[in-house]
């Protein structure tokens, strides 16, 4: 047994002809934050969403090497991509909330699942919303529509509702890139808050918030994993000089 | 790539040097002025002390504006950090320099000055580590602080010899008292600067390399 919730092994992908990953190697610990940076292009979504096979959907996509997620070969034809994606959430850098109310976005997963008991819906609602540190300001009014929210407010409804389904992992793609900064604080107080019963894996241009919230950061650069170590060593101290020049501004 | 940012912290790092440099020819001055008996080199060091105060607090504003509007990362804070830590080491160099040349104005002024050469070896390995610690920084070469620690023994040693000389003068002839007093205070502060050029080596290696020492 691995003390690592996921490990990443010989990660190759191809967009058709085009390798978008180049032998990634990574591994994440559980109930840690693990943050992915690098240019645009680099292969970040493409990494986070190999982690949940969401690439699957991209035609002409072919994956080889290993992810093993509590020892398991999740690329192995036999896994069940369903029950893989409720163990392994998705949050994205657009909000998107469904168009529905706030309450019917956080129960959906739930009743697709086959959960239709009413108090152990209303249970959840108001869980998963105060664990995305939304319940405060939408507890009056659970029933109005999710699209009345701010920004940062659907983000975190986005959260309850990936948490609704009670997944070990929560990917992030960039998801305060569109937030003001009130906001952002907000999700990256929430994030170090799952850290606790969650592990996250977020992707983000913005190389404070990687240095303030994550504990583990990676740094891409063309399809490859440059370097991988605990955060304050990648921003204090890194050993590679490619990643020295990107976190310092001195590149391209 | 350069950005603006890069061209404030070269400048940065250039008021850096040239506070080092004006303080390395401080100690150098007032141990001549202190070994010979020059007034006019006493007098050099004091009218300068002011500027290496100047450069001390201008070095600090703008390397704390820099932290704040930059956030810089790596290497880039490692430089920061260590450029606040090491204006406060050199102002305290600056600050012996001084001392000396007070001591040196007393002695002259009291008559009691008499020509002490010895007091220049000493003062050229106190120099000597200075300026090295500050070319290490200019230069982000950690080889040239590699034998500080024994440098510093050196130090120690010669302050030990010294005190040994005083005191037996001392006994010799109650007249060679202040002298002799100023001579071991001067030696205690050499000594104090070969410490400070170590605290400076310390945090120059850990610029350069990310990893701290101790020096001793
Ligand atoms: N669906 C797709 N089909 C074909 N190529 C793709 C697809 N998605 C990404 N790519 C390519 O794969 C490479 C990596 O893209 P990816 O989106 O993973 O980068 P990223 O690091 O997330 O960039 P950004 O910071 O801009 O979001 C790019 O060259 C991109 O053009
Ligand atoms: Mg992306």
């Amino acid at each position: 047994m691995s003390t690592n919730l996921i490990d990443i092994k010989g990660l190759n992908l191809w967009y058709g002809e085009n390798q978008a990953l180049h032998d990634v190697s990574m591994s994440v610990k559980p109930n840690s934050i693990t943050a992915l940076i690098g240019p645009s292009g680099c292969g970040k979504s493409t990494l986070l969403r190999s982690i949940n096979r969401m690439n699957d959907i991209i035609a002409g996509c072919r994956v080889e090497g290993e992810i093993t997620f509590h020892d398991k070969n999740i690329l192995a034809p036999e896994t069940d991509v369903m029950a893989l994606r409720k163990k392994i959430g998705m949050i994205f850098q657009k909000p998107n909330p469904f168009p529905m109310s706030i309450k019917d976005n956080v129960t959906y997963g739930p009743r697709l699942h086959g959960v239709t008991d009413r108090e152990s819906l209303d249970k959840l609602v108001e869980e998963c919303i105060n664990k995305s540190a939304l319940w405060s300001e939408v507890q009056d009014r659970l029933g109005a529509s999710a699209m009345s929210l701010s920004g940062g407010q659907q983000q975190r409804l986005c959260i309850a509702r990936a948490l609704s389904v009670n997944p070990e992992v929560i990917l992030m793609d960039e998801p305060t890139s569109a937030l003001d900064p009130i906001a952002t604080n907000k999700i990256e107080d929430l994030a170090q808050d799952l850290k606790k019963d969650y592990t996250v894996v977020i992707v983000t241009h913005n190389m404070q918030q990687a240095s303030r919230i994550s504990d583990y950061t990676g740094f891409m650069y063309m399809g490859k994993l440059i370097e991988f170590d605990k955060t304050e060593n990648i921003f204090e101290n890194p050993s590679e000089e490619l990643t020295e020049r990107y976190i310092t501004g001195r590149f391209g | 790539m350069r950005n603006k940012f890069h061209a404030d912290l070269d400048a940065l790092t250039g008021d850096v040097i040239e506070m080092g440099n004006l303080v390395c020819n401080m100690l150098d001055r007032s141990v001549t002025a202190f070994a010979n008996g020059d007034r006019v080199m006493a007098d050099w060091v004091l009218e300068h002390k002011d500027e290496a105060s100047r450069l001390d607090s201008l070095i600090e504003d703008e390397a704390l504006r820099l932290l704040v509007l930059h956030q810089p990362m790596a290497g880039d804070m490692r430089r920061i950090a260590t450029i606040l830590k090491m204006i406060t080491y050199i102002e305290r160099i600056g600050r012996y320099a001084k001392n000396i040349s007070n001591a040196a104005i007393d002695l002259m002024e009291s008559g009691e000055h008499k020509p002490m050469p010895q007091i220049s070896f000493m003062g050229a390995v106190a120099i000597e580590m200075v300026r090295d610690s500050l070319m290490a920084f200019e230069t982000s070469n950690v080889k040239l602080v590699e034998d500080f620690e024994s440098r510093d023994d050196e130090l120690d040693r010669m302050r030990y010899d010294y005190l040994r000389t005083a005191l037996a003068e001392m006994k010799a002839c109650a007249c060679n008292v202040d002298t002799y007093t100023s001579y071991l205070m001067v030696a205690r502060y050499l000594e104090r600067c070969g410490d400070n050029a170590c605290k400076i080596a310390e945090k120059v290696h850990y610029m350069v390399t990310g990893k701290r020492i101790e020096i001793r």
